[in-house]
């Protein structure tokens, strides 16, 4: 079983501001429900009143088995702090919204063999991956995977309402 | 492990006005994409003041052009005391911003990118041999051809951000 990183580095966007966090929670985890992925919560820490305010760290991750050879992981972090309940007006409606800072960062893997059917043949491992699967996997896996991450970080902008979102 | 080489760093540009920072950044993707550059946006910060918006990014776009010669252009971007503004140009109402903008950018030839000759010093002598005198002609066209790209990116920003200078 080999794991390939889609992305050098993890996608970043990070606001300061007013926004609706549990809004931004259910758009990313039906984005990914619809993608056909599992949706798993890892870790939810909640740091409660503390003198700057609340702050919360939450992991989840999606897991799908693409092919009975490929799998895919998509990985979320989510980092609130310095953050407080506020109350807006929203089309003239009054609205439960959170004022600080959040830090989303989105990264995804490509995960070969997940069956471990070749666990006990190394070498197979190595000539599948290192040659006969190579370019499919660039092609087909990773790329492919790579815009959907970019396409979810483009919508979390957008949900956000920050500037400096693009079209690629 | 792969060798990077700077081949271009710390270029600064500077804008004080008007300017459409959505139009901008999409003129920057399509100018890479046109360039068969893959994005990676490795950052994208938005802190909202009392005096004005903040936003920060930073994007990676790089290109493989071989399996063993990469091209990667960083560019880091800061807006400080961004304010809306709706200006009248051609008779048509656009929202842009007003504030500080400033660019920095580096370009950087990435060799073995993928890693091949790490952990085996014979390889790594072979490597350098081969580096030095068999693949030295196409590293130099390499190096010319990303200085040459990132000059051209920085023309095409500046470019871009003339447009509003002058507003009937």
């Amino acid at each position: 079983m080999n794991e390939y990183d889609v992305l050098a580095s993890n996608l970043k966007v990070r606001y300061k501001g007013v926004f609706d966090f549990a809004g931004l929670m259910k758009m990313i985890h039906d984005w990914l429900v619809d993608r056909k992925f599992e949706y798993h919560e890892i870790r939810y820490k909640d740091k409660l009143d503390t003198p700057l305010g609340n702050e919360l760290e939450i992991n989840i991750y999606g897991e799908k088995k693409v092919t009975e050879y490929y799998q895919y992981f998509f990985d979320v972090t989510y980092h609130l702090w310095e953050t407080r309940d506020v109350q807006v007006v929203v089309d003239g409606k009054q609205v439960k919204r959170s004022q600080g800072r959040i830090d989303v960062q989105i990264n995804g893997r490509v995960v070969t063999d997940w069956q471990k059917k070749y666990n006990d043949h190394p070498w197979m491992i190595k000539f599948l991956d290192g040659f006969l699967f190579k370019r499919d996997r660039d092609l087909k896996h990773v790329d492919p995977f790579d815009r959907q991450l970019h396409n979810l970080n483009k919508e979390i902008k957008r949900f956000l309402k920050i500037e400096s979102e693009g079209d690629w | 492990m792969p060798e990077k080489k700077i081949v271009y760093q710390n270029r600064a540009l500077s804008f004080e006005g008007l300017f459409d920072l959505k139009g901008l950044f999409r003129s920057i993707f399509k100018w890479f994409n046109d360039r068969n550059y893959d994005m990676l946006e490795n950052k994208n910060y938005e802190e909202i003041y009392e005096d004005g918006k903040k936003v920060i990014f930073e994007l990676l776009p790089y290109r493989k052009v071989s399996d063993y010669h990469k091209l990667e252009i960083r560019v880091w971007a800061v807006f400080e005391n961004l304010k809306e503004v709706e200006v009248e140009v051609k008779g048509v109402k656009q929202h842009l911003l007003k504030g500080k903008a400033s660019f920095t950018f580096d370009a950087t030839l990435i060799t073995d990118y993928e890693g091949r000759i790490e952990g085996r010093a014979w390889l790594f002598f072979f490597r350098a041999i081969i580096d030095k005198f068999i693949y030295k002609s196409q590293t130099d066209t390499y190096e010319k051809q990303l200085v040459k790209e990132a000059t051209e990116v920085q023309e095409e920003i500046k470019a871009y951000l003339n447009m509003f200078r002058y507003v009937v």
